[in-house]
């Protein structure tokens, strides 16, 4: 099973270009898709998801033309969009009963065998007779995780799931996401590295609507190998490195300021040799695009 | 807080909305009086004071929903665009942000209540500008008379309301909950108007109601025309305990909200912590997730099951909806339990009644959810983002819809069974067990439901185009009310263009659904097709997904039009035009609809073209022989009559002018030849015969008599006539011949033009270019008004016979004794003949009815039959009529002369009207006027009774002594009808029991004459039902009071017998009246008889305090403060202080009320004298044995008093 996008281009009406001609093959497993803000990664998962169209270019799930045949992606799918809401009045139980039947679940006894286990796995069976309206914030996440798994998804794209989950629940979805079949493509979408390092074994960096960089982590660590150093400087010295240096990332470590430069040799001026990591191949990869490094 | 204050102003002031509300107050107020569509009577300005004041009551009644919006927003702005936690940060203290924000925002509200100040304004310069309105139905603007109301009524009001929203928003940091504040606030409203209906509770009502209108209507009802045109209001009485009382439960709500807010609670982060505990334990792996899926075509249909039960779901678990539904219910209850009263007396809980009070109130809640939470319902995915999630489900756009449909036809039909279930409960409770579920059933379910399906249609049409909640519910509210604006105010009334519209029906226990079924079935497949198409069509509309604006859903939408649904739709549209075509050819051609206008202009032409005709010689009729055939269940009836005429005229006769409108066909035949005729009337055709229309047949026919008639001859000729329902009407209940329950007037044609089918209104005569009209009737010394009937210028007296047919199972009866009645096939026939003369005034009547027989006797000791024909099932108060008419002809016969035949009916007729009439020997009662009432308590007002005898005393005055056709002479009729009726009942009842019916008669007379279009007559020349019912029997009922029984008696008595069954001219006239009258009176009483016949008089009685010291064991010396003042008005209600020695008025102290022996409430006067008073205050003292308890001035209201609430007050008894 593939998922193949070609040249997928979006403007919207109000002239903002999220998608340009964005091309990626994603095999099965977890692929995760890393970028800034307003990068346009929920523009493009919300075009595969069925919700918007593309204005050109094409969305094929094996042969399956997502943009021609809006339904029958929609049988395959599981989603957890960014922003969504649910019925405030009605149980985590009975809507998660209700959405296992929309998505195909026919069996009433099967539906409530898997709403039970579903509801178990994110942690929210003793509380599923409770009105969703009355959940929080970091329980209606995993709420939408549930609803996203349900019905045997062939095609599991989430946005931004470990978005308001404390460190406790992200492992739990973690393992979760795990546990789904090899068989199933997991399309996520984070801007915390962390996620993509721990579960993905393939990735891409999206930047303004174009695909900066796509393969696995590693390929992006061996292009960085040898080429990280990283110092310790005073706050004030930032501009002064920024005009000589390649700065890639900066972090605050006990008033200092850590920085982590690019460079092809050793920069010497008191630079260290660094292991490159995830974050910096990020950062490297958005740095083209926009200038991440701000105080 | 200055700062806020003027922030709040600014940012208000840059709104559109600030102006887009005072525009609409102002365009609504603007049209109203530009277009004179104001409920001015004619001599009332569309600008007068009463008017402008009424207009801004009512306009701050529906600106309570700007108010909402206005008042409720400005703190939940600062919640919703999260701007609240900043405001920590800034220098401002909750004093000042709440007061800058909440006098900013009603100072804005203030503005925008102007608005409606403005379009008066314009209205009255528009209006008469453009000729839109006779400029001479606009008085001077005066700048008092639209600022006051709007100082005491509109500023009060919303300042209650202001409060009350802000105080909600403070409360409940919710912007939904604003909307339960204004549930709350219709229902006191309904509540209080629902009090309203029964004058007993006044009050109260007054008090209790938020608005004040009430009290204002109170306080306006008995306004002359004169007054209504100089009319301030006076904030005194419970109208000021009423803006007291209101405005400060709005202080206390703005303080509560003042003291409540405080920036740490009112913008604290709403998410609730979460609550769970930590899961210690590793997940299991499981690979539980795996199971099979589905989406074949059935995965389609449960889904549109499944969605349509979570949708169902959603709304009843709506704290909104339960609490409009609960309001509901709360109504239907009462409506149920109460009913509709007649004299505060309650009919038994029959189920077709308890259909049509579900109209009432319910209606209002049920047209509030359906048209909320249909839209609600469109748009909760996307409100609650949702549909982020459930968009991406493989479930057709068609199934998303059609499940949202489905959930809002499950709810109406909940709507519709719940009056089922409320409606048996009541009547079990009330012990009537006579449920007809078929009623139920039919008009719940057939009737109800698909009316409130197509309701929702159209709002779900117009959500799914609009695709915004708010603007969506403003459509289609916009859209209801442009059809109800156009149906009251512009006199549009053609069902087919007014969506979901169907003629009016009515139950009838006599006659079940009757006609009304067969339109109401049309009307509703109409409707519902209709209805189905638009949802269908505008699907196309439906926005899927995260992209919706208007360029991405037209260019779908495009896409979709030829798709299944799409092609259903049209297929839809065709049937419902073909249906709709069905029922255009019943309206329009079958029965040729006419506009209002139409029925004016036609009423115009009639007289234009005809009015020469009025007096010109005609012979008159001697003998009828009639031949009538009903075909109850065709709705047709045929008549063949020979008809005897006598020129008793001193010119010859050459041309026989008669008039049949409503008839299908008539003709005059004269040797069995049809005589021909010339059709003088020409009218344009009906407008709404777009596809052609042929000539109508003429209904006003001028034959040539077959030799010309000279003075004393006689002709003979056959008249026929046909009544005959095809297909079904627009509107109007056709009630004369029906499956069960025909009642025809009359069944001939008339001769020549009749004055009554002349336009009354001077303001539309003036539109044709018609002289006014100040009197119906010649004066009294008119020769050809003396020698001619009141009721029917066709005849003196006649001798009359009928043979009557009907379908087996009925009984058809037709004035006259029985001879004869017999079988033939599948007809039954009855044979009448009245063996002394009547006028020609007659009527045929057949149902299917059960007959109570009874005897009176004369006071010679013969007998007379008492018959009453009524519906078997309706036998409670049979009693009672019988008892009417037994007492009756036993008493009238003593007092007045004999009753003149040998029986006397009552027949009951379905209550599609309800009133009686007295044909001779013979009364058609309806259905609701009695038959059914339920007279448990002592103290009701036995009406049943009352009609009955006034029905009966019309065989005496009206049917003996017939009126003639002069000014006032109906009076002879009427006002002695009412009042013997008022004597005979008192003399069963008693007095006491007579005063709620005296209330009502100066309730209706007050009010009568505060509506008067036209001038107001004295009573000897009076021309309004007001005057001759309502004023007629209390000024009598006075007189008596004066002189006695006896002397009453006698000149009723005199008169009776002076004009007595004349066979010839003159005939009696109301001065006629008035000088038997006057010849019995004492001359002491001579100046009421003159203040009542001859002036309109009123009296302002008030007793200021009564106080009573004990000066021995139980006797107390009662002192009354008491003013009076008689005043005399003018023809359009200018009252001025009449000048005069003193009036004999009473002066009474009671004792404690206690009950007598029937249970009946029983008042013990220890006082009652009458007392020669001047003008002006009075104190007067008088010695009681017994405790007084209350006292006053003219305490039975036997006076017509202008403000007959004040008349009498409690005694302080000092030690």
């Amino acid at each position: 099973m593939q998922l193949s996008i070609k040249n997928l281009s979006k403007t919207y009406s109000n002239g903002v270009q999220a998608l340009k001609n964005v091309s990626l093959t994603i095999e099965q497993g977890m692929f995760g898709l890393l970028g800034p803000n307003g990068a346009g990664k929920s523009s493009l998962m919300r075009t595969i998801a069925t919700l918007q169209n593309a204005d050109t270019g094409s969305i094929m799930l094996d042969d399956i033309n997502a943009l021609e045949n809006p339904q029958a992606i929609r049988e395959k799918l599981g989603y957890l969009p960014q922003d969504f809401g649910l019925y405030p009045r009605i149980s985590a139980e009975v809507m998660l009963d209700h959405i296992a039947q929309m998505k195909g679940v026919g069996s009433r006894n099967e539906r409530k065998q898997l709403v039970a286990n579903l509801l178990e796995k994110v942690n929210l069976y003793k509380d599923r007779k409770k009105a969703l309206g009355t959940y929080s914030g970091g329980m209606r996440q995993r709420f939408g995780i549930a609803q996203a798994l349900v019905g045997n998804p062939s095609l599991i794209i989430v946005d931004e799931p470990t978005a308001g989950l404390d460190p406790t629940e992200r492992n739990r979805f973690y393992n979760l996401l795990s546990e789904i079949g090899e068989n199933t493509i997991v399309l996520l979408s984070t801007h915390i590295v962390e996620d993509v390092s721990t579960l993905c074994s393939r990735m891409a960096i999206i930047c303004e609507g174009e695909l900066l960089m796509e393969g696995t982590p590693a390929d992006g660590l061996a292009v960085l190998k040898d080429k990280i150093y990283s110092k310790s400087i005073d706050k004030q010295e930032l501009p002064a490195y920024k005009e000589k240096y390649q700065v890639i990332s900066t972090k605050l470590k006990e008033g200092q300021l850590s920085l982590r430069v690019q460079s092809d040799t050793n920069p010497g001026d008191g630079f260290e040799p660094a292991t490159p990591n995830l974050e910096d191949v990020y950062f490297t990869h958005i740095s083209t695009k926009i200038d991440p490094v701000t105080l | 807080m200055l700062n806020i204050f003027l922030f709040e102003l600014k940012y208000r002031f840059s709104r559109p909305a600030t102006y887009i509300y005072f525009s609409l107050l102002m365009v609504v107020a603007l049209l109203l009086i530009a277009s004179g569509s104001t409920p001015a009577s004619e001599k009332v300005f569309h600008n007068a004071p009463i008017v402008v004041a009424e207009l801004q009551l009512l306009i701050s009644l529906f600106g309570i929903m700007i108010a909402s919006a206005v008042m409720g927003v400005p703190l939940y702005r600062d919640i919703e665009h999260k701007t609240g936690t900043f405001l920590f940060s800034y220098p401002i203290t909750k004093n000042a942000y709440f007061m800058g924000r909440f006098w900013g925002s009603f100072v804005t509200l203030l503005f925008i209540s102007m608005g409606t100040i403005v379009g008066v304004y314009l209205g009255t310069i528009i209006g008469s500008a453009t000729g839109w309105t006779d400029a001479e139905r606009y008085g001077a603007n005066d700048i008092l008379s639209y600022l006051h109301p709007w100082a005491t009524v509109v500023l009060p009001n919303f300042w209650f309301s202001s409060t009350l929203f802000f105080a909600v928003i403070v409360f409940t940091r919710n912007i939904k909950s604003i909307y339960t504040g204004g549930i709350v606030f219709f229902i006191c409203y309904l509540l209080a108007n629902f009090l309203a209906q029964d004058i007993e509770n006044r009050d109260l009502v007054q008090i209790l109601d938020p608005f004040g209108l009430n009290s204002f209507s109170f306080q306006t009802r008995y306004l002359t025309p004169y007054e209504q045109n100089s009319f301030l209001l006076s904030v005194s009485g419970n109208l000021l305990i009423n803006r007291l009382l209101w405005a400060g439960i709005g202080l206390v709500f703005f303080l509560a909200a003042y003291f409540r807010f405080s920036f740490k609670y009112f913008f604290q982060s709403t998410a609730k912590k979460s609550k769970e505990k930590e899961d210690k334990a590793p997940v299991v792996v499981d690979k539980g997730f795996s199971v099979t899926t589905d989406f074949s075509k059935k995965y389609q249909i449960s889904s549109l099951l499944n969605l349509a039960k979570i949708e169902v779901k959603n709304i009843i678990k709506d704290g909104y909806f339960r609490a409009i539904m609960l309001g509901g219910l709360i109504f239907l209850v009462l409506d149920f339990w109460i009913g509709s009263t007649i004299y505060s007396v309650p009919n038994q809980p029959s189920t077709s009644f308890l259909m049509e009070y579900k109209g009432y109130d319910y209606l209002i809640f049920v047209f509030i959810i359906l048209v909320f939470f249909t839209g609600e319902s469109l748009h909760r995915d996307k409100a609650s983002g949702y549909s982020a999630i459930s968009d991406t489900f493989p479930v057709k756009n068609g199934v998303t819809i059609g499940s949202k449909f489905l959930g809002m036809a499950f709810v109406c039909l909940l709507l519709s069974i719940f009056p089922i279930v409320v409606g048996v409960i009541v009547q079990t409770l009330k012990g009537y067990f006579q449920y007809d579920f078929g009623v139920y059933l039919v008009d719940c379910l057939l009737i109800s439901f698909p009316d409130y399906l197509q309701m929702v249609m159209l709002v779900f049409a117009i959500h799914l185009l609009v695709n915004n909640k708010f603007a969506g519910h403003a459509v289609s509210i916009g859209v209801w009310l442009v059809m109800i604006v156009l149906r009251s105010f512009a006199d549009y009334d053609f069902n087919l263009f007014f969506f979901s519209y169907k003629p009016g029906y009515i139950w009838s226990d006599m006659n079940g659904l009757g006609h009304f079924g067969q339109p109401l079935l049309w009307y509703n497949l109409y409707w519902t097709a209709f209805g189905l198409f638009l949802i269908l069509f505008f699907s196309v509309f439906y926005a899927r997904g995260a992209e919706i604006n208007l360029k991405t859903r037209l260019k779908k939408s495009k896409s979709r039009l030829l798709s299944a649904s799409s092609i259903t739709a049209y297929v839809l549209l065709i049937v419902s035009v073909l249906i709709g075509s069905y029922i255009f050819k019943n309206v329009v051609y079958t029965n040729t609809y006419l506009t209002q206008k139409e029925q004016e202009k036609r009423s115009a032409e009639y007289e234009k073209q005809l009015k020469h005709y009025e007096f010109i010689a005609q012979p008159k009729v001697t003998d009828i022989n009639l031949k009538a055939d009903i075909f109850p269940k065709e709705r047709d009836a045929y008549f063949d009559a020979m008809v005897q005429m006598v020129n008793k005229t001193d010119e010859p006769i050459d041309s026989l002018h008669l008039s049949g409108q409503g008839f299908r066909y008539f003709h005059a035949i004269y040797n069995g030849d049809t005589l021909g005729y010339r059709g003088p009337l020409k009218v344009d055709k009906a407008k709404f015969k777009v596809f052609g229309a042929e000539d109508e047949r003429p209904w006003y026919k001028i034959y040539k008599l077959p030799a010309t008639l000279n003075p004393g001859d006689t002709i003979d000729l056959q008249l026929t006539a046909a009544y005959v329902n095809e297909g079904f009407v627009n509107n109007g209940y056709n009630r004369e011949i029906v499956y069960n329950g025909t009642f025809i007037g009359g069944g001939l044609p008339s001769i020549g033009y009749s004055a009554n089918n002349e336009l009354s209104s001077d303001e539309t005569r003036k539109k044709y270019d018609l002289p006014p009209k100040d009197y119906e009737l010649p004066p009294h010394d008119d020769p050809y008004g003396r020698r001619t009937l009141l009721f029917n210028d066709d005849a003196d007296l006649i001798n009359f016979q009928a043979t009557v047919s009907t379908d087996k199972d009925q009984i058809a009866v037709a004035p006259g004794y029985l001879q004869r009645e017999w079988t033939e096939g599948e007809r039954k026939y009855f044979h009448y003949v009245q063996d002394t003369q009547i006028g020609l005034f007659f009527n045929i009547v057949s149902a299917d009815y059960a007959v109570f027989e009874d005897k009176a006797k004369l006071p010679d000791g013969s007998d007379v039959n008492i018959e009453i024909f009524h519906h078997a099932a309706h036998d409670a108060n049979l009693e009672r009529f019988s008892a009417a008419f037994k007492d009756g002809i036993e008493y009238f016969s003593a007092a007045y002369g004999n009753y003149q035949f040998r029986q006397m009916r009552l027949l009951e007729f379905p209550r599609y009207a309800s009133f009686a009439q007295s044909f001779p020997n013979t009364v058609p009662y309806s259905e609701n006027f009695g038959w059914v009432a339920n007279f448990s308590d002592p103290n009701d007002f036995d009406y049943g009774y009352f009609v009955t005898s006034h029905e009966l005393a019309h065989q005496w005055w009206g049917h003996q002594v017939a009126p003639n056709y002069t000014r006032g002479s109906n009076l002879i009729s009427e006002a002695l009808a009412e009042y013997t009726a008022l004597v005979l009942t008192e003399k069963k009842y008693g007095k006491d029991n007579m005063q709620r019916f005296l209330k009502q008669e100066l309730d209706n007379y007050l009010s009568g004459r505060s509506n008067e279009n036209k001038k107001e007559h004295v009573f000897i020349n009076c021309n309004r039902s007001y005057q001759w019912y309502y004023k007629g029997s209390l000024i009598l009922y006075g007189l008596r009071d004066y002189v006695g029984d006896s002397v009453m008696n006698t000149a009723l008595r005199k008169f009776r017998d002076k004009f007595a069954l004349k066979a010839e001219p003159p005939y009696a006239g109301s001065n006629d009246l008035y000088t038997f009258i006057k010849a019995e009176v004492p001359d002491s009483i001579h100046y009421y008889l003159e203040d009542t016949w001859l002036k309109l008089t009123l009296y302002e009685n008030k007793v200021e305090e009564a106080k009573a010291k004990k000066i021995a064991d139980d006797e107390y010396e009662v002192t009354l403060d008491i003013t009076s003042q008689k005043l005399y008005a003018d023809s359009l209600g200018m009252e001025t202080d009449a000048q005069y020695a003193g009036d004999y008025i009473d002066i009474g102290v009671f004792a404690a009320e206690d009950t007598d022996e029937n249970g009946r409430k029983r008042t013990n006067p220890l006082y009652l004298q009458k007392h020669k008073l001047a003008p002006g205050e009075h104190s007067i003292t008088v010695k009681v044995k017994g405790e007084p308890v209350k006292a006053g001035i003219d305490p039975y209201n036997k006076l017509i008093d202008r403000i007959p609430d004040n008349n009498t007050t409690g005694v302080d008894i000092e030690d």
